[in-house]
């Protein structure tokens, strides 16, 4: 037995090296660094233990515009992404023909470069000095004033960037869901129909019901990666994104890393565990709610 | 609630490549279903039994033909106004409610004038989990329950609606089997207590037999027999239906019908002539017995038809051997060999006879060598061989009292005519 044990610890040792180097130190350093106060990175000196970071950081108007841009972005895409991903996969599924050719369609943004999706997205909105972009047309059309879109008002910039996470996130999505609709069986809606259940009422009572795992699943990593949202705003407006108005919480953390007025590690730990603290609060929330309506 | 079918087929469109032809799952049924009968509808897989189900249900709608139930013409209609309930073959309990929502999901639906209180849906619901003994698990999910249970939810569930009609898709196949012979038994058990008249699809004869007030044989999609349980085992009108039913089942053996008796190998078994028309009579009355007139079960398959519809003497149609031994047949007092007074020819035919129909005999016509005994306490199955037999070994059962010298090569036996059906060799229609 003892000899066994060591063999298997001995097995485990490198995975555990790698973690414990790359993940854990630098956790529990991030945790460290956010309570050192007067971090100084050249002499890697400090001049005190406090919560000072965190007042720093919870005091900074670009930090506060960064935290409320994200909470914005997360409220709006998750759902509304989640919700569209579900009424095409439903569509998709009671569709016989053409379906595959849909499904394609509707997975290739996965597959698309980000330059691609970037310049298909200027052409959408980007003002130019020859034309003010594709939906700036249409609004024209409707006899309304141009919008600028990239260097415009906050709302529009806003709705540019959940436009775009949620078009980027959805193939995943619309993939997830009709593999799970496809997965429920067959006989459930006979036993419904020969009962005469309404559409509406199969659905809501039996379909959802049974995928509700698969949408628990999209909704966590979807509140989890609308909060760790910033390359999406970097493709849109560029790497100064305070100026834009647009950072979010990661970007807020890049820049006190390695931003214009970077080298600020203590206050980017702060902001970076504040994320997290935010992120672990929300996903327990989710858990608990789903105890209630997910059914395994 | 009656149910009748008329010339109602179900045609697949073909999905292999090979063969453009369609698969007909439901050739041209006719049948008529009495009200507030039990009704086994049995075959061996792929013949055609669920698909049945499904259409009169209304799942699936039939290439042609008509349903009625009762004077309604449901071909039509979709499931929900049809007023059946469905038990499937999986239960297809909503695994996410508990029994008692997944009994009240039917009454959840209803509309307008039907519309129930929720007070109503519990009481319906309760008194439906009452019927099938499942009270005091209300308010447990179907995960939770054992096979059994959740099958009598399922029969709760599809009860609750008071649907006209109950349809079982093969009830007892996710059963062990102690518990399908208990279940076999509630199945009976509510359906004469609500009188519902009820239809279910097996394919094990054991079950249709013990349960039903009328069973439907079935095969590759054809009606082959219908009638009381009893009437069919003892009538099979071919040998398809006479293997189909009965266990140990019916040994078979090439025989040869020559000079009004029958011979298995070169033992003369049984003066064939006095013991066929009566029987043959009854084979051909028999198809009416299970509805009334207007169905007209015969029609569906030609050949049966022919053989059944006016008795003997159109049975042997197309073999003139066979009609001078069936025109022998209609004089039963005169059928002795010798009164003929013509030799026919000799006619190859295989011989069905039941376990039950061997009697043992010192001087019996039968010859066979002896395998083996099985002594079962009750009876005594006796395992013999004979060149002639279509089966690797013959299976007989006789009184439990009958000395047999295990040790003897030899094994005589005397035949019970009324046990004893003679089938046509290429067609296997019955012939006496």
């Amino acid at each position: 037995m003892e000899k066994n044990n060591l063999k298997g610890w001995l097995y485990l040792l490198p995975a555990f090296l790698f973690l414990g180097a790359f993940m854990i130190y630098p956790l529990i350093d991030v945790f460290v660094y956010s309570f050192e106060e007067g971090y100084n990175s050249a002499s890697q000196t400090f001049s005190g233990v406090g919560t000072y970071n965190y007042s720093y950081v919870l005091h900074d108007p670009y930090f506060l515009q960064a935290l409320k841009n994200t909470f914005i972005l997360v409220i709006i895409t998750v759902p509304l992404s989640t919700g569209i991903a579900l009424l095409i996969s439903v569509g998709l599924s009671s569709i016989k023909p053409l379906r595959d050719l849909f499904q394609t369609v509707y997975f290739l943004p996965y597959v698309t470069n980000t330059l691609a999706v970037g310049l298909v997205f200027m052409i959408l909105f980007k003002k130019t000095p020859y034309s003010d972009g594709l939906v700036n047309l249409l609004i024209n059309c409707f006899g309304q004033a141009s919008v600028d879109f990239i260097d415009g008002p906050y709302w529009a910039k806003m709705f540019v960037l959940c436009f775009y996470t949620i078009w980027v996130v959805m193939p995943f999505k619309i993939l997830i869901l009709t593999s799970a609709l496809a997965s429920v069986n067959q006989v459930y809606y006979n036993a419904a129909r020969v009962d005469g259940t309404s559409r509406f009422r199969i659905f809501r009572r039996i379909t959802l019901p049974m995928i509700s795992p698969m949408i628990f699943y999209l909704v966590i990593t979807g509140f989890i990666g609308a909060f760790k949202a910033y390359s999406d705003a970097v493709a849109l407006f560029g790497t100064n994104l305070n100026a834009a108005e647009m950072n979010t919480i990661v970007g807020y953390v890049y820049d006190m890393l390695y931003g214009d007025s970077g080298g600020y590690p203590s206050y980017a730990s702060a902001a970076a565990i504040i994320l997290f603290a935010i992120v672990l609060t929300i996903t327990c929330i989710n858990l608990l709610v789903s105890r209630k309506h997910v059914h395994y | 609630m009656k149910i009748i079918l008329q010339n109602l087929t179900k045609k697949f469109p073909s999905r292999s490549k090979k063969s453009r032809e369609d698969v007909i799952a439901v050739n041209d049924f006719n049948f008529e279903i009495p009200d507030g009968k039990l009704v086994g509808l049995l075959g061996p897989s792929g013949c055609g039994k669920s698909t049945t189900l499904n259409l009169i249900c209304g799942l699936q709608k039939p290439t042609a033909g008509k349903i009625f139930f009762g004077d309604d013409d449901v071909t039509n209609l979709p499931p929900e106004n049809r007023g059946v309930g469905l038990v499937f073959q999986n239960y297809a309990l909503y695994p996410h409610l508990t029994v008692q929502k997944n009994i009240m999901f039917p009454l959840e639906n209803l509309k307008g004038k039907d519309k129930l209180t929720k007070e109503e849906m519990q009481k319906r619901a309760l008194d439906a989990a009452r019927l099938v003994q499942i009270q005091e698990l209300m308010d447990r999910r179907p995960g939770e329950l054992s096979g059994g249970q959740q099958q009598r939810v399922a029969i709760a569930r599809a009860l609750v609606k008071m649907p006209r009609v109950l349809l079982l898709d093969e009830p007892l196949s996710n059963l062990d089997a102690r518990l399908r012979l208990q279940t076999r038994e509630e199945i009976k058990r509510i359906q004469k207590e609500t009188g519902i008249t009820t239809i279910f699809v097996t394919h094990d004869q054991d079950e249709a037999m013990s349960i039903s007030d009328l069973i439907v044989v079935m095969k590759e999609g054809v009606v082959q027999q219908i009638g009381r349980p009893q009437e069919v085992y003892d009538n099979p009108v071919n040998l398809f239906v006479a293997k189909f039913l009965g266990t140990p089942p019916i040994n078979v053996f090439r025989g040869t019908l020559r000079d009004g008796k029958l011979f298995i190998g070169d033992d003369a078994c049984l003066d064939v002539l006095c013991a066929a028309p009566q029987k043959a009579l009854e084979a051909g009355t028999r198809r009416g017995t299970p509805g009334s007139d207007s169905a007209a079960p015969g029609s569906s398959e030609p050949d049966t038809a022919a053989c059944d519809a006016s008795g003997p003497d159109t049975a042997a149609r197309g073999s003139s051997g066979q009609t001078t031994a069936a025109r022998h047949a209609s004089g039963p007092d005169t059928a002795t060999p010798g009164s003929s007074g013509q030799t026919t020819a000799a006619r190859d035919v295989l011989v069905g006879i039941r376990p039950e129909g061997f009697i043992l005999q010192e001087d019996g016509p039968l010859h066979c060598r002896l395998d083996r005994l099985e002594v079962m306490g009750r009876d005594v199955s006796v395992v013999s061989t004979h060149e002639c037999s279509e089966n690797m070994s013959i299976r007989s059962i006789i009184a439990a009292e009958s000395s047999v010298d295990p040790g003897s090569k030899v094994v005589r036996f005397g035949l019970k005519p009324s046990k004893v059906f003679i089938f046509d060799k290429d067609t296997g229609n019955r012939i006496s």
